[in-house]
């Protein structure tokens, strides 16, 4: 006990003296890892990878621990009990913004700390190849001809990829009661629906559609990014099509950390991940998985969460006043 | 196709892949004899080890991990009523009685046997039929699913035991159950007092209580009495004949198994509960079902084995994870920078190719395994019960957390426990409770999606030929069961009323 007070206080000195001699103390044993899905998903993948690089870079073993369960409760009860000393950190994704909002309302986007975000993954719309939906347009006008017509299949009510079609409608002024939303226990069970003809147009990512586009199978009538995406240079933005979307509504994942974390810890942290994302192995991993590196440090990070979380916020009090 | 199995055969010359292969079926083989650890959480656990693998290696020992634990999931449902997968619940309802009349042996040969045969024949329609099967796949759309959750629970009638009126009210807690957790559509917790709840009831923690524990329970109310008697097992080739009377069950059940595989979303657990009511239909013997039947192994155990096979069908061809064990097998190719779907065969063709040689080659293993494994398995019968029942208890518990990796859930599994065992003191069954757990939810969901898309018009389950064909044939299955009850009672109290000495 004695000894563990005399470390501690060596260690606070230590902080207060000279933070890059604390810099250099921290990490001194493993770092947990604790991600809200289960193994063998794309974000575990992911996730996994990082903590590999991570390890070179930090020299401590970084366990990945999977705490999957009721859209990310499970993981964030235990991060809530750890303490922010840095040698806990959490995987987060849009996901989390959107449950704070709706079924984990004891926790919001203060109860954390952000310490970096990782990668960001545009919403698309797709249809069947064979479909009569060509562009924006069509969908915007067919929708408009024959209201409740067109059929979306997409996650449920209030989850990212809902707010991402809510923002385009908004931008074509299109009243989105419309378009019949239709929830799928996830993305990819929405794009099958639309492979077999259940469903007229899906909002997905690009990553679940490109080899059905190679293929031949589907179609992409609009990308929900300022540029279009390298692995499907044919597929038109929304803003060449004259819809100006917010863009900066994407599906994220990134790192986090319980409430009250050391500044010096963060940075270093951060800068671990930045690197982490510039290794040739990871660049490799982003790019066949489709995804956009989109690294941001701890403040801005933290500026990200809070502006998504007032988006979010925004959507679903207008969600439910139209109910 | 000769080319792809020439790319294939080319990949097994590495002695990696053979070793792949091997220490997959070892490890499956443990991982489906561990009640708690499911196929997919076995396959995930070793996804970290693959990193560094060779893509063909690395799918190749997953793949063998998912068949062996297919197969290893009915040892511990056969020797103490404990399914070590989902599915074995349903091989559970005869293994275990035939264990207790200390036929052990023979149902443990029945069950890998028969797995082997569903395996072997499943891989076969498989390469012959993934292109065209996965329009099939793709025709199931949310009205489809509904009907085929209808199909499914309607089979009540014929899997609950001796009385209808207890499966039912089985049944109906199950779905109650089942309305635990977030809503499908509005994404709002239902009757969530727990953030465990979130997700719905854990389905393993519900499986392992109603299960293995409500049994651990009853074992302790008898632990004086002796151990079962322990018959002799034939030699191996004694062991392939007793296969000869199953030829057409074999053969059905792996049709079943594969069909109902390829749907996504549709698993094992739903093949062989389709499977055993089929054949309890057709058998010569259908009350003797659920009292220790051969037969009900033999279906149980070769459909869940035929299902694997099929869930590759939509995975390969198309991309899509139907169940948990086939998203791991994506998320493991993802690392690769494989991704399975309409490119693979011509970007990829060793991939494909080389899950079906080790689908062939990895079965003489697995069955070598098994039937050996039998000899040592059947020692265990031997054990006193009190012993049993800790040993039970303890890997139970650390299955239940090892799913979840969360103290609730084992809350959640003594709860279950408990009610099982309340529950078989009214001899009321759980069987059915597991059929409403895996169903009811996919029943619910799909019913208000076909609502939302059709904007709320009731016609849209019977306007489309899968849903109104499911339908129809759930009417069917429901109601003959019941009439052929009533009759039956009929006739027993005519005949009662006519010889009355009889009646005494």
């Amino acid at each position: 006990m004695l000894l563990r007070f005399i470390s501690a206080a060596s260690l606070a000195v230590a902080v207060i003296a000279n933070s890059a001699a604390a810099r250099a103390e921290y990490p001194e044993r493993p770092i947990s890892y604790i991600l809200h899905v289960s193994p063998g998903g794309a974000t575990d993948i992911m996730a996994r990878k990082l903590a590999t690089l991570l390890e070179k870079s930090l020299g401590v073993p970084l366990p990945v621990e999977n705490k999957a369960g009721g859209r990310g409760a499970a993981q964030l009860a235990d991060l809530k009990k750890a303490k922010p000393d840095g040698y806990t950190i959490a995987s987060v994704t849009s996901t989390h913004i959107g449950a704070f909002n709706q079924t984990l309302k004891q926790y919001n986007v203060d109860s954390f700390d952000w310490i970096a975000r990782l990668v960001n993954e545009p919403y698309l719309v797709v249809v069947r190849n064979d479909s009569k939906l060509k562009t924006m347009k069509d969908l915007v006008d067919t929708a408009n001809a024959k209201p409740g017509s067109v059929v979306m299949a997409g996650f449920v009510r209030g989850s990212g990829g809902h707010f991402a079609w809510e923002i385009m409608a908004k931008a074509a002024n299109l009243d989105s009661g419309k378009v019949r939303w239709v929830p799928f226990d996830s993305v990819g069970d929405a794009v099958t629906s639309v492979l077999g003809g259940h469903s007229e147009v899906a909002i997905a990512y690009v990553d679940l559609v490109k080899n059905h586009v190679t293929a031949g199978n589907m179609r992409v009538i609009g990308v929900m990014a300022d540029e279009r995406v390298p692995q499907l240079p044919d597929a038109p933005t929304l803003a060449e099509q004259g819809y100006k979307a917010d863009t900066s509504w994407q599906q994220m994942r990134g790192v986090i950390g319980p409430k009250g974390m050391p500044d010096e810890i963060k940075e270093k942290l951060a800068n671990a991940i930045k690197q982490a994302l510039e290794a040739p192995d990871m660049k490799t991993y982003i790019n066949e998985s489709s995804l956009v590196p989109a690294f941001l440090g701890p403040k801005e990070f933290t500026e990200y969460a809070k502006q998504q979380d007032a988006l979010t916020k925004q959507w679903m009090q207008i969600l439910s006043l139209e109910r | 196709m000769i080319e792809g199995f020439t790319a294939g055969l080319a990949a097994f010359s590495s002695w990696q892949v053979v070793a792949g292969l091997f220490a997959g079926v070892f490890v499956g083989y443990l991982v489906g004899a561990l009640p708690g650890l499911s196929a997919g959480v076995g396959m995930a656990l070793l996804i970290p080890f693959t990193f560094g693998l060779d893509p063909v290696v690395s799918v190749v020992m997953l793949i063998a991990v998912y068949m062996a634990s297919e197969y290893s999931g009915a040892i511990p449902a056969i020797l103490v009523n404990t399914p070590g997968e989902p599915s074995a619940a349903i091989t559970a309802l005869d293994g275990y009685p035939m264990r207790r009349r200390g036929e052990a042996g023979h149902a443990l040969t029945l069950s890998i046997l028969g797995s082997a045969f569903g395996s072997v024949l499943s891989t076969i329609l498989l390469i012959f039929s993934v292109s065209w099967m996965t329009k099939f796949a793709l025709a199931f759309g949310p009205a489809e699913y509904f009907a085929l959750a209808v199909l499914g629970l309607s089979l009540i009638s014929t899997l609950s035991g001796n009385s209808i009126i207890r499966g039912f009210i089985a049944l109906l807690f199950g779905l109650l159950l089942t309305t635990i957790g977030t809503d499908p559509v509005d994404g709002l917790p239902r009757f969530v007092f727990d953030d465990g709840f979130l997700s719905g009831v854990p389905f393993v923690s519900a499986l392992i209580g109603l299960f293995a524990l409500s049994e651990v329970l009853r074992m302790l109310e008898t632990t004086d009495e002796p151990a079962t008697p322990m018959r002799d097992i034939p030699g191996v080739s004694g062991q392939l004949g007793l296969m000869k009377p199953h030829m057409g069950n074999m053969v059905r059940s792996t049709f079943i198994g594969y069909i109902v595989g390829v749907i996504p979303g549709a698993g094992a657990t739903i093949a062989s509960i389709v499977a055993y009511t089929v054949q309890k239909r057709l058998s010569k013997n259908p009350d003797s079902f659920g009292s220790g039947n051969p037969e009900g192994v033999v279906a149980a155990e070769t459909s869940n084995n035929a299902c694997m096979p099929g869930a590759l069908a939509p995975m390969l061809a198309l991309g899509i994870p139907g169940k948990a064990s086939t998203a791991v097998l994506i998320g493991a190719l993802a690392i690769h920078g494989v991704a399975p779907g309409p490119l693979i065969f011509s970007q990829h063709p060793e991939i494909p190719y080389s899950i079906y040689i080790s689908l062939l080659v990895g079965m003489p293993f697995m069955v070598l395994l098994g039937l050996y494994g039998t000899r040592l398995w059947v020692r265990l019968t031997q054990i006193p019960r009190g012993v049993i029942a800790a040993i039970v208890c303890a890997v139970c518990l650390l299955g239940t957390f090892s799913e979840s990796k969360d103290i609730f859930s084992i809350w959640v599994a003594i709860g279950f426990g408990i009610v099982g065992y309340g529950l078989s003191k009214v001899h009321i069954e759980p069987a059915p409770i597991i059929l409403a757990l895996v169903l009811g939810y996919m029943m619910e969901s799909n019913f208000r999606r076909a609502l939302v898309m059709s904007g709320d018009e009731m016609t849209v389950f019977v306007s489309q030929p899968i849903s109104a064909v499911c339908l129809a044939i759930s009417l069917v299955v429901f109601v003959l069961p019941l009439i052929q009850t009533v009759r039956r009672r009929r006739r027993t109290s005519v005949e009662a009323a006519g010889y009355p000495s009889k009646a005494v």
